[in-house]
């Protein structure tokens, strides 16, 4: 299991990394190998303000769907468009190319709350 | 190849004579309706026949072979009920033809509703419903119309977090909120959690039984009579009810509603996805609830009551699927009083043999006898690199269907366990042979296990690519054709 | 078990001897292994059933039951939603097939490609007829498709009201409101105007009334008009609401246009026409077809084309992220079994008949309810309830005859009698107070059909 040491995480398996304003958000290694092939990484509206924990998409796997909350409140400014296109980028480079989605931090301190990486991999130890 | 790489122009495999000419037709409609010649294949009679001849070879069948698919009762189907079933007297009916025309289908209709009554211990029924789920569906919209009228309070729904998956969608379907109720280490319902969850906002809680992993729910009174107290309604899933038939009846336990796939226990065939049936049987306070129409008797007549103010409605826009009855009706006419029992006395004996045969190898879910199927793991398989998955394919080598594998969502404690429902239709000796396969792969794990993970080999195609197939769909000729 | 030894049934092979070594491995008694529903109500003394029957005694039973029934006709003049046309041997030959009828849904596509590829050449024919991008393989009839797709619509738009013309299928509407009114979605209805047509100023007004998820038309409608879609569809369109064509008349795809070359987001309807007996109301086909940008949200299964490890073409089911073995009750319908073996009837039924015999079929039938019509309308007893709607092979006819005198004149005739409508469901025709909905197919040889009018002047 593959752990992205800037991140922060939520107990339901997102990520989120800081930079500036902006938090780059995406699912962890762990979620992505749980549900196996990825094959569909639904919209995402660009402009539209999420609180913590709101719905911010789902994911499909050849056996599974999952709902993808957003781990930081904001608005959404930008959209992975690739992940749309080519959604088996989760699986091979969750916390890289398979970002799903940046959100301008309306509370940057929220951030704390979540888990650091090393608690993170401690709650998601086999 | 598809039939549209074999067409060829000006092929054709149908005679008739027509007499007028296309032109004559198409003035008929007007131009602004009208469409260009559709595409679709050009063949010969034996280029068709071949076709589909083949691809019927190539597929299994409970004809070809043993199909232990468990909760999905695969057992053999009578051909006489087929032959039954064709009758042209049955099948050429108008479903909107006069009553005086068809008493002899609705004479049919009402006798097999009378056993279905008998068998189940309820007081009335639908015979609307075209499948399970289509079933579930009506009879959640029963319970959901009641409590419109008693309780409008009521808007949600337990569901064990065993149950099929079609229970908690069903339920959403018929405008419910769904409760997940935990199971206790037994595989039955957790009481405690049920005592907490069963409060003035519950409608209904569904019920499996025997459940989805094959054990009878000790607890079922108490359940009922908990859930009655608190002013809630019981929905018995039938699905599983090979098991039971003279045993035990739903009715008796104090279910309200129940549904019974005929495609189950009562022998009509699959068809590779349906039609099935699955009729609806309700206690009396809900029969006016019930889909119109209903086939009742009157004075010796019967006839199709649509007069009844209360009714959900219509789930469909006739009756059911009638020659999907028929064949039920045949089925429950030919076992009579001891066969139906007979039959269950031997689903149950089968499922426990295969489960005292193969609990060395694969360990029991739940330590306890079963009913009509049995739950067992492969979870030990996965230090040397093997899968249920790959146990499963490779028992296609020696000529099985794999048992049910897939439990999405299922509780954690039973992650690869494989669900064997073996029915009364098998011998002792197909039974051995199967045992023996899932031993001597058993042993194929632990010494060679390629031999698992390359599975199936002797099958007209290799393991097939399920996420190809999802991230480049192509889902009709036509797509194939775009994507050149 | 009789106490001759031999096995009284031929569906259970196990005989008692056999049954006690089993249980001896498992070293319980069957009394044991059901000791677990003890202190349950229990069934005493057996079930109240007559006793099992054996198959000669069987074939003699439901030869009574079935002589009740009048005898199987030659043509059908009573259409309404099921059909009676012709079917080629080679359809319920290849269809009825163990290997098609005797497996179970392909969960697992190595044991399974021909359900599999036959499923596939179903969706794909669909697509053709429909002109649609996705098609399902198969739901369980055109009432419960129709309200499946109302249910679809109402995911994507979340608007609580949907518009049904009034000139749908009677028995649709009901099962549309079955299905949608627990949601809290409101069903209007929209008038139909002289032609017995959609009327559009109707349209215009309830859509302009507020948000609809969808509108629902069928065509040709219950009374046989065929409706302009393409206008109906382009005012649907202006208002952000989804467009569902319905047929109950699966024939009609020969000749007349659906999909989207008319606007439609959604084509429904039943598929019995193709290759299926009435079987007085079912097992029908419930035909589903929609645009791929709606994959995520359509109801049913889907096969779709894939490869093997060997790079050999292999099909498989997809999407099934959808469904409710996974989702749960977020499916996006609870269907699991639908009427696959009737969906690869339609197939086998569409590759005999092919792209010629298909149009022929579609052509014939218009043109014999052209000849029936005019002959009846000769006879001076019969009248065009809607003179200038076009119609395919079902006609609203008024006349001065009255049911029963019309069955009893029509009972030496081996055909069944048109479908009579109630008072009200369409406009009155000057003494002609009673009413028929008029079927023809090519079922209705000339020979046939001059005997009917005969019948009937």
């Amino acid at each position: 299991m593959k752990i992205q040491e800037d991140a922060r995480y939520a107990k339901s398996d997102e990520w989120v990394r800081v930079e500036g304003q902006v938090g780059v958000v995406g699912i962890s290694d762990y979620a992505q190998d749980k549900l196996g092939d990825i094959v569909f990484v639904g919209e995402i509206a660009v402009g539209s303000e999420l609180k913590a924990g709101d719905l911010l998409t789902s994911i499909e796997s050849v056996k599974a769907a999952s709902d993808i909350y957003s781990p930081v409140s904001g608005k959404v400014v930008e959209v992975n468009s690739e992940v749309v296109a080519k959604p088996e980028l989760v699986n091979s480079d969750a916390f890289g190319a398979g970002w799903l989605a940046k959100i301008e931090l309306s509370d940057p301190a929220e951030v704390n709350s979540l888990m650091s990486a090393a608690e993170y991999a401690e709650y998601r130890k086999e | 190849m598809t039939l549209y790489d074999k067409s060829v122009a000006a092929r054709c495999a149908f005679s008739f004579s027509f007499e007028e000419d296309e032109a004559r037709g198409e003035s008929c409609v007007p131009e602004y309706a009208r469409a260009s010649v559709k595409a679709l294949p050009e063949v010969s009679e034996l280029d068709l026949v071949r076709h589909f001849t083949n691809l019927a070879r190539v597929n299994y069948g409970v004809d070809t072979g043993f199909y232990p698919l468990g909760s999905c009762t695969m057992k053999y189907n009578p051909k006489i009920n087929e032959r039954l079933a064709a009758d042209p007297r049955l099948t050429m009916r108008h479903p909107l033809d006069d009553e005086s025309d068809n008493q002899g289908v609705l004479q049919m209709e009402y006798e097999l509703k009378e056993s279905l009554k008998e068998i189940t211990g309820m007081d009335d029924f639908t015979l609307q419903p075209a499948c399970g789920a289509h079933g579930e569906l009506t009879g959640m919209l029963i319970i959901h119309a009641y409590m419109r009228d008693h309780d409008p309070r009521r808007t949600r729904v337990l569901i064990p977090d065993s149950a099929h998956g079609t229970n908690p969608a069903s339920a959403s379907m018929a405008g419910f909120q769904v409760v997940t109720v935990p199971s206790d280490g037994r595989g039955g319902v957790d009481m405690e959690a049920l005592d907490r969850l069963m409060d003035d906002t519950v409608a209904a809680i569904m019920l499996t039984n025997p459940n989805t992993v094959g054990l009878f729910e000790e607890n079922i009174t108490r359940i009922a009579e908990l859930v009655h107290a608190r002013g809630g309604l019981l929905y018995y899933d039938g699905a599983n009810l090979n098991a039971l038939m003279g045993l035990i009846r739903p009715g008796d336990l104090g279910f309200d509603v129940v549904h019974l796939n005929l495609h189950k226990t009562f022998s009509t065939p699959h068809g590779g996805g349906g039609p099935g049936a699955a009729p609806v049987g309700v206690k009396q306070f809900l029969a006016e609830y019930l889909p119109v129409p209903i086939v009742v008797s009157r004075d010796g007549r019967y006839t199709l009551d649509s007069d009844r103010p209360r009714s959900i409605g219509r789930m469909s826009a006739f009756y059911g699927n009638t020659s999907v009855l028929a064949r039920a009706f045949v089925y429950i006419r030919m076992m009579g009083r001891d066969g139906l029992v007979a039959a269950s006395r031997a689903a149950v004996i089968n499922a426990n043999y295969v489960k005292s045969l193969l609990s060395p190898y694969y360990p029991p879910a739940y330590d306890r006898p079963v009913m009509h199927e049995t739950v067992l793991s492969a979870k030990g398989y996965d230090k040397y690199g093997v899968s249920l998955l790959d146990i499963a394919k490779r028992l296609m080598d020696y000529g099985y269907h794999p048992p049910t594998i897939y439990f999405p969502h299922f509780p954690p404690h039973a992650e690869e366990v494989m669900m064997i429902e073996p029915t009364e239709s098998e011998s002792k000796e197909t039974l051995d042979a199967f045992c023996d396969a899932l031993i001597k792969i058993s042993k194929e794990a632990q010494e060679q296990p390629d031999l698992l993970l390359s599975a199936p080999h002797n099958t007209v195609v290799t393991r097939v690519n399920e996420t190809y197939a999802a991230r480049h769909l192509v889902t009709s000729q036509r797509d194939k054709k775009e994507n050149g | 078990m009789q106490n001759t030894g031999r096995n009284r049934f031929p569906s259970i092979p196990s005989t008692s001897d056999e049954q006690l070594t089993m249980l001896n491995s498992v070293g319980l008694t069957f009394e044991d292994i059901i000791s677990c529903v003890q202190g349950n109500a229990c069934v005493e003394g057996g079930l109240h059933l007559p006793d099992g029957l054996t198959e000669d005694q069987m074939v003699q039973e439901w030869d009574t039951l079935m002589s009740r029934n009048s005898p199987a006709k030659k043509a059908s003049l009573m259409g309404g939603g099921a059909y009676m046309h012709f079917i080629p041997a080679v359809v319920p030959h290849l269809a009825g097939q163990p290997g098609f009828v005797t497996a179970y849904t392909p969960y697992q596509p190595e044991l399974s490609q021909g359900t599999l590829q036959s499923l596939f050449e179903y969706q794909s024919f669909i697509v053709e007829l429909t002109d649609m991008e996705l098609s399902n393989c198969s739901m369980y009839d055109g009432a419960s498709s129709a309200a499946e797709a109302m249910l679809m619509a109402h995911r994507i738009k979340h608007a609580p009201r949907i518009l049904v013309a009034a000139s749908v299928n009677p028995a649709y509407l009901a099962t549309v409101r079955t299905y949608v009114e627990p949601h809290g979605i409101a069903v209007e209805t929209i008038a139909t105007d002289e032609s017995g047509q959609v009327s559009r100023t109707e349209l215009e007004r309830l859509l302009a009334a507020g948000p609809c998820s969808a509108v629902l038309v069928q065509s040709p409608n219950y009374v046989g008009v065929i409706e302009d879609l393409s206008a109906l569809g382009t005012v649907v369109h202006a208002h952000d609401t989804l467009f569902v064509e319905c047929f109950t008349e699966a024939m009609a795809l020969g000749l007349l246009g659906y999909g989207i070359g008319t606007g439609a987001d959604i084509v429904v309807g039943d598929g019995q026409s193709l290759g299926l007996p009435m079987s007085f109301g079912g097992p029908h086909l419930g035909v589903f077809a929609t645009l791929k940008k709606f994959n995520r949200e359509f109801p049913g299964r889907i096969v779709g084309e894939s490869v093997d490890t060997e790079g050999r073409q292999a099909y498989v089911m997809t999407l099934r992220a959808r469904e409710q073995d996974i989702r749960r009750e977020k499916a996006t319908s609870n269907i699991c079994s639908n009427h696959a073996l009737n969906a690869i009837t339609a197939a086998v039924y569409l590759g005999s008949v092919g792209r010629a015999g298909f149009r022929a079929l579609a052509c014939e039938n218009a043109a014999k309810l052209q000849n029936l019509v005019q002959a009846l309308e000769g006879s001076g007893r019969f009248s065009r309830v809607f003179k200038s709607g076009p119609v395919f092979n079902e006609m609203a006819l008024a006349s001065s005859i009255a049911p029963d005198e019309l069955r009893s004149r029509l009972a030496p005739v081996p055909v069944v009698p048109p479908l009579a409508l109630p008072r009200g469901t369409v406009p009155e025709v000057a003494g002609m107070p009673y009413s028929y909905l008029v079927c023809a197919t090519e079922l209705l040889k000339d020979a046939l059909l001059e005997q009917v009018v005969a019948a009937l002047s």
